[in-house]
Order: C-alpha cells, then structure tokens, then sequence
C-alpha cells in the first residue's frame, strides 16, 4: 500500500514536470471552465424565473447537483481522464507490454499513470458554485450531511471511473475503439439532470444499470439530507461491487492482448 | 530431435531440488491468433464486416527448448516467423495457446512480482522513456516500481551511465535525444534492477554501425558483468554473430534448428569460397572449370568451390599456375541464412534429426 503511495507520488510528480512543459493549457482550460460555469448558472436562473421546481428541484438545489457534477468530472478527469484516453491506444499498438512486464498492477499504472491538473480547475469552480448554492439554501446543511456527501463524491468518481475503464477495456476484443472516450462525456452530460426527472424503466435503469443517479443526484441528496439510509448503503456496495467487477473484466480482457507485432 | 536438445525437463529438474535450473524451459509452447481476411475494397470491407471469415494463424507451434544461466542465445528468422511471440510468452506478455513454459522456475503468464523483478524487456521499436521529460524521471520511476534500494541504484546507475556513456543524455528531454542515445536510455532503465533474464527484441534496430557495436558491446559485458541470460531477436546477422554462440532457429513457427551458429554454417553451406592471386593474368573462362566465379579480376579472382573438393582445387590452382596468394573462406553467415530461409535448403525432416 505504502508502495503505491510512493509510486502515485512519482507519476504525479513526472505528470506536473510534463504539463509544466506546456503551459498555455492551464489558462486556456481555466479560463473555458469558469465560463461554462458561469453561462450554467445563468441559464438556470433564467429557467426559474419562470418555473418554481423541476421534479421537486428548487433552484439552489439544482445549483447543488450542478457543482457536484462539475466536483466529479474534475475529480475523475483529472485522475483518469488523460489515462482512459490514452489506454485504447496502448492496447491498440502493443504498448502495453511494458506495463504487463513490470512488477506492478497493471490496472494502477494504466489508471493513474498521469495526472492532469487542469481539470483540477473545474474542482475548484464546483467548489464555488457549492457554495453560493448552499447560501441560498433555507436550512443550514447538517455536518453528518457534508462528511456523507465527501464519501459519496468518491464514490462516485469510482464508479465513473470503473465504468469508463471497463468500456475502453472493450479494445483487448474490437482491436480499435474510435472516441470511446466521449461515452464517458455523454454519461457525465446526464448527470447534470435529477434522475426524479424521468419515469419508469428509464429511471430505474439510470439508478442501478447505468448508475447516472449516484454521479450526482445521490450525493447532493446527502447533502441537502433528502437522502434515505437505504441509498446510502446501495451507493457504497454499488461502488464496491462495480471496482470488483471491472477488476475481473480486466483480467478476463488481458487474456485477449495480443500485442502488436514489431 | 533438434540438435543441442537438451532433456526436457527443466521443469521437473526444479522440484527435485538439483543443482543443475535450466533458466528457462519450453515444452512443445503453442501460440495461434485468431485473424480475420478481407477481400480487397469496400465491397470487401462490408462483407468482412458482417460475415467475418476468422482463421487461427499458427504464429508459434510446438517448440521445445532449454536455456541455461548465464547463456547468450539468439532468435533467428524471418519476419513473422513467431520470434518475438516466443518473447512475448516468455516475458508473460502473452498467454499461449498450449504448451508449458518455466522462466527462473516461473510461469510467466502468472505475472507474479517475484518473477516480473528478476526480468527486463527491451524492444528497438517501442519506448518506455516519457517522452516529454529527461530520461533520468523515467529511470527515478523505474526505481519505485522495482523497489530498488537507493544505494543499489546509484551504483548500478553510476556504473551503467559511465559504460554507455551517457553522462550529457539523462537530463535532456527524451524526445530530443538522437535514436541511439535514446536506445541506450531505454537500456539503462530496463537494467537498474539488475536482472538476470533480459529480453531483447530487435535493440538495434534503425541505428547506425557505431552504434550497433556499442550496444552489442554492452549486451556483451552486461552477460559477463552479472552472469545474466540474455535472449536476443535481430534482423542483423551481425548482431547475433557477434553475440550468440547458440542460435534456435525459427520458421513459420517451428524451432528448425539449435545449436552453434557455426554448424549452420558447416551443415548449410556446402561451399567455400576460394580467393586467388595471380602473378600473371589468367582467363575467366579458365577458372570457371574449377568453380563458379563470384568476382572476376584478370588477377584476382574468387571462386566458389564444394567444400569436399577444396583440398583437389587447391592443390592443381598451385600447380598448373603462378599462385601468389592463396585464401579460403567459410561463407558469410548471413548468406548463409539469407539462402536457408529463401528455401535452397533440405526439408524440416531432414533438418530437425
């Protein structure tokens, strides 16, 4: 365990010496971050000039899920996102004999290989539009509240992250997969809407097939304490059992690599 | 049998607690990958994507061997002839489609810690470097994977820095490094845990000679420095002359010989080149009686003559004519090679007894 630390410790270290060497990103990132924050919170205001609630959302409730969508994509993206990207490429090329060929688990050094900081800046603006929600709000937020919506957050990004790496783990069979990775985007793109919203089937595939419930909407009902011991129980073994699952489809995948000839 | 077979039971060899661990051990090892063909264009294309015709390609099939500790063997071949398969399974890389393998009493598709520390992998056509940053990161990462301790590691980094020489390299970007500056960094962060297999999967290729002699030097002193066994794959003759006393041929996924590379030459060439030099001109047509010509100077001519004849022809050149100079050569061992896998050569029956 410790060792893993250390080694985190070293990709991340060799990940800010490599985005240090281009340095526009930041900027150019931060800066289209907290627009779309900005253009986001705008047209939600504009929305409730006219309506009340939405499925039961106020305003501010709404403004909650938003930053914790904003909290997670960046949580996500910043850890995984460089990495997901990457890893249907070392599959596709035979990249990945070197990671294979190395004392280490192989799902960690595909997973967390690089860090990115840019998206950190998304963190950071989610963080804030939390906390001009939270002004608002009627009642003050329950300190048992905030601690469940930090855990449910990390949740959340694994689960996220566990889906993402089992869909691009598809390569190890299609041998390609263009643009695998804006499934990924898509996902996060339903999150931003309380799954309240839908009916049905729908809704009960959103919260345990596709779990686009607990990305989001999950952990800000924590928050705002709506949140039903139930559910809050489902969310952390939903969690453990999609790590364990996706660890098991990784395995089953390495079986397929075929590596690439040189 | 192949020859230089050595019993098959390097496996067994290990329970039985002897003295005498094969390093590596491979018992009738299959590999077969699933392809798919297409006929060409798009119409092909869309009838390959709905009824897809898959086959297996038999890239390895049935190869046996053992390698001792301490041995510096090459794979030789054409291309797709299953060397860097056999690599690849041997490092783990690759799960086979049947056969057993031991490297250093492991299975190596198992992939256990204890196994992956005791080997390197090194391949001239993919980089483990981080492209962006110099290569000492890479070699500071490479120290947390395989938990070397640091005073090990300064040492073995010291010592390995000064025998490639790459004293003004391991702070320069990777990405502006030259191919073989780069190709030795690739070296020197696949050896800082020191281990005792070390694969090498074409380390010379696209270099340029002085280069491909440096790094053979190296491969060469790093087997002797630490009694390493090393496996080498190159489409250079050179590299494997220059390295390998033991060769295993490979062809269409068969082992079609092992043993010294000087018997491929004994037992494939059944020819010497004769070059001889004249104190006066001599008619090519004249030599041609003796044996082919291959070079045809009025004064200096090569000739190729069957290996049994050489004493004969020798000895009548120096009789009926005025010899200055006399020369026999073994063939080259690349041409040799070139014509065992361009087909002028018995069948495997006859090969593999």
């Amino acid at each position: 365990m410790q060792r893993y630390v250390r080694l985190y410790l070293a990709f991340a270290k060799n990940s800010i010496l490599d985005s240090l060497e281009y340095r526009l990103s930041f900027t150019v990132w931060s800066i289209a971050t907290v627009l779309l924050a900005v253009v986001y919170v705008l047209s939600l205001q504009f929305i409730f000039a006219h309506v009340q609630t939405i499925a039961g959302w106020r305003m501010e409730q709404m403004l909650v899920l938003a930053a914790t969508v904003m909290i997670v994509d960046g949580i996500v993206e910043s850890i995984f996102g460089e990495n997901m990207n990457a890893l249907s490429g070392l599959i596709n090329r035979g990249e990945l004999d070197f990671v294979l060929s190395k004392p280490v688990s192989s799902r960690f050094y595909v997973s967390t290989r690089r860090f990115d900081w840019d998206p950190l800046v998304q963190v950071g603006t989610g963080c804030a539009v939390l906390w001009y929600a939270i002004g608002m709000l009627a009642q003050p937020i329950a300190w048992h509240g905030a601690l469940l919506y930090v855990g449910l957050i990390l949740c959340a990004s694994l689960m996220a992250y566990s889906l993402w790496f089992m869909v691009v783990s598809v390569t190890f069979w299609a041998g390609r997969l263009n643009n695998v990775a804006n499934l990924y985007y898509n996902f996060i793109e339903i999150a931003r809407v309380p799954t309240d919203v839908f009916r049905g089937s729908l809704r009960i595939g959103l919260t345990f097939v596709l779990p686009v419930a607990f990305i989001a909407m999950v952990p800000s009902q924590a928050l705002l304490g709506l949140l039903s011991p139930t559910f809050t129980l489902t969310a952390f073994a939903m969690t453990a059992a999609l790590l364990i699952i996706s660890h098991l489809f990784w395995r089953l995948a390495l079986t397929k690599y075929s590596s690439a000839s040189s | 049998m192949v020859t230089g077979w050595r019993a098959p039971n390097g496996l067994q060899l290990r329970e039985s607690s002897q003295a005498t661990v094969s390093a590596i051990a491979v018992q009738n090892l299959a590999k077969y990958y699933e392809v798919h063909q297409k006929e060409p264009g798009l119409v092909g294309s869309l009838k390959s994507f709905v009824l897809r015709k898959t086959y297996d390609v038999k890239a390895v099939d049935d190869i046996s061997f053992t390698i001792e500790s301490g041995e510096l063997v090459g794979f030789l071949g054409p291309n797709g002839a299953g060397k860097t398969t056999t690599l690849k399974v041997l490092a783990g890389l690759l799960y086979p489609t049947g056969g057993e393998v031991s490297v250093l009493g492991h299975t190596p598709w198992e992939r256990q810690a204890t196994f992956q520390r005791q080997f390197a992998l090194v391949m001239g056509q993919k980089n483990q470097l981080w492209w962006d940053l110099p290569p000492m990161e890479t070699f500071i990462l490479n120290r947390e994977i395989y938990e070397v301790p640091e005073a090990q590691f300064q040492e073995t980094l010291d010592e390995l820095v000064q025998i490639l020489e790459l004293e003004k390299v391991v702070n320069v970007q990777a990405r502006k490094l030259s191919l073989g500056e780069r190709m030795k960094c690739e070296l020197l962060a696949a050896l800082l845990h020191r281990p005792q297999v070390l694969f090498l999967d074409e380390p010379t290729i696209g270099l340029d000679v002085v280069m491909q002699q440096n790094i053979r030097n190296f491969v060469r002193e790093y087997n002797a420095r630490y009694g390493a066994t090393v496996i080498l794959t190159s489409h250079y003759m050179r590299d494997v002359e220059a390295l390998c006393d033991r060769v295993l041929i490979i062809d269409h996924g068969h082992l079609v010989f092992d043993g010294e590379l000087e018997t491929v030459v004994r037992r494939y060439a059944d020819y010497k080149f004769l070059t001889v030099t004249f104190a006066t001109p001599v008619a090519e047509a004249e030599l041609a009686e003796f044996g082919a010509v291959t070079a045809y100077r009025p004064r200096t001519t090569t000739l190729r003559i069957a290996r049994d004849a050489v004493p004969q022809v020798s000895a009548r050149l120096l009789q009926d004519y005025p010899v200055l100079d006399l020369n026999i050569v073994e063939p080259e061992v690349d041409e040799v090679v070139r014509q065992f896998f361009s087909g002028e050569r018995p069948a495997y029956a006859e090969t593999v007894s």
